[in-house]
């Protein structure tokens, strides 16, 4: 049989009336939409398509005005670079190539220090995480 | 209560703001029934959002004239069965108790001079040593407010082992008091 004392039932029911509320974690209802709300689609951007093609006019060029410059040399300044090219190939073990890789590899990494700056200052996802 | 069943209505459509403004207004009761019964924080937190992406996803579904919040207890349960495994076992395992069967079901209003600060510290401290299930029908009952037979359709559980629980947790929360008293008599 029950035999409870009223007062301490009350007691009980006011303990279980007054247990504090915890407070939200910051960011809760945010964080909550975050995960309900759609995910933007990935699209193509002005810069996304810019950018590479401004990267291959570039390349395009280069390649262009070497072949325009070898094809319109004076046939003696041709002759003078292939003896230079022969000579080069006898003595390349003279040459510090210690210090040109080290400077090749210090100009690509400037090169890719350039480019993650421009990404960060327009504020861009860095084109390594994004996918297609 | 029109504006929920108005902002229900239009988060059914889909409108996100709408549905937001129902985080907005659950989201502290949802959380405190997922810490009341996880105990961990970050896990409560991670519940609590994976019980409103839940909702969300299965809003169309809703009928406007059921309780809101039960269902959306009902998810929270439900998420807290799937991580908990010993929580349902512990509810099923509740052999009916007669006396819990004719448990009222009003809620009083009392003052708060019959409790002193040191026995409500005392109390809150032995709500929280309550083995899980008893803690989760608990936390219906008094903190959100529920009747048993909401309780029962939150919990997926019959009434008389609903009635059974929080008898049950009372009688523990009475031998606690008992204690007190004894200790500081």
């Amino acid at each position: 049989m029950r035999d409870f004392n009223p007062q301490i039932d009350m007691q009980i029911d006011l303990a279980l009336n007054t247990y504090p509320l915890a407070p939200l974690p910051p960011g809760f209802i945010k964080h909550t939409m975050g995960r309900i709300l759609p995910k933007p689609r990935f699209h193509l951007e002005f810069l996304d398509l810019a950018l590479p093609a401004f990267i291959i006019f570039f390349v395009v060029i280069i390649i262009g005005l070497g072949f325009w410059l070898v094809s319109s040399l004076n046939p003696i300044w041709l002759l003078e670079l292939q003896v230079r090219g022969q000579w080069f190939a006898r003595n390349m073990n003279l040459f510090p190539w210690g210090l040109f890789t080290f400077v090749g590899f210090a100009g690509v990494c400037i090169f890719l220090l350039f480019g993650l700056g421009l990404a960060l200052a327009l504020d861009r996802p860095i084109p390594l995480r994004r996918s297609f | 209560m029109t504006n929920e069943r108005q902002l229900i209505a239009r988060a059914q459509k889909g409108d996100t703001a709408a549905f937001e403004g129902l985080v907005n207004s659950h989201a502290q009761y949802v959380y405190n029934l997922a810490l009341r019964v996880v105990r961990d924080p970050y896990e409560a937190e991670d519940l609590s959002q994976e019980a409103f992406l839940r909702a969300w996803r299965s809003l169309p579904s809703f009928r406007l004239e059921a309780q809101f919040s039960t269902w959306l207890y009902r998810i929270v349960t439900n998420l807290c069965y799937n991580r908990l495994p010993r929580l349902k076992r512990e509810l099923d395992d509740l052999t009916l108790e007669e006396d819990a069967l004719d448990l009222p079901d009003n809620r009083q209003n009392m003052e708060s001079g019959l409790l002193s600060k040191e026995m409500k510290f005392h109390l809150h401290k032995a709500i929280d040593t309550l083995p899980q299930s008893y803690r989760l029908l608990i936390t219906l009952r008094h903190v959100q407010a529920m009747s048993y037979t909401e309780i029962a359709q939150a919990t997926g559980m019959p009434l008389g082992t609903v009635k059974t629980g929080i008898f049950r947790a009372r009688s523990l929360l009475r031998d606690a008091l008992q204690e007190y008293e004894v200790s500081n008599a």
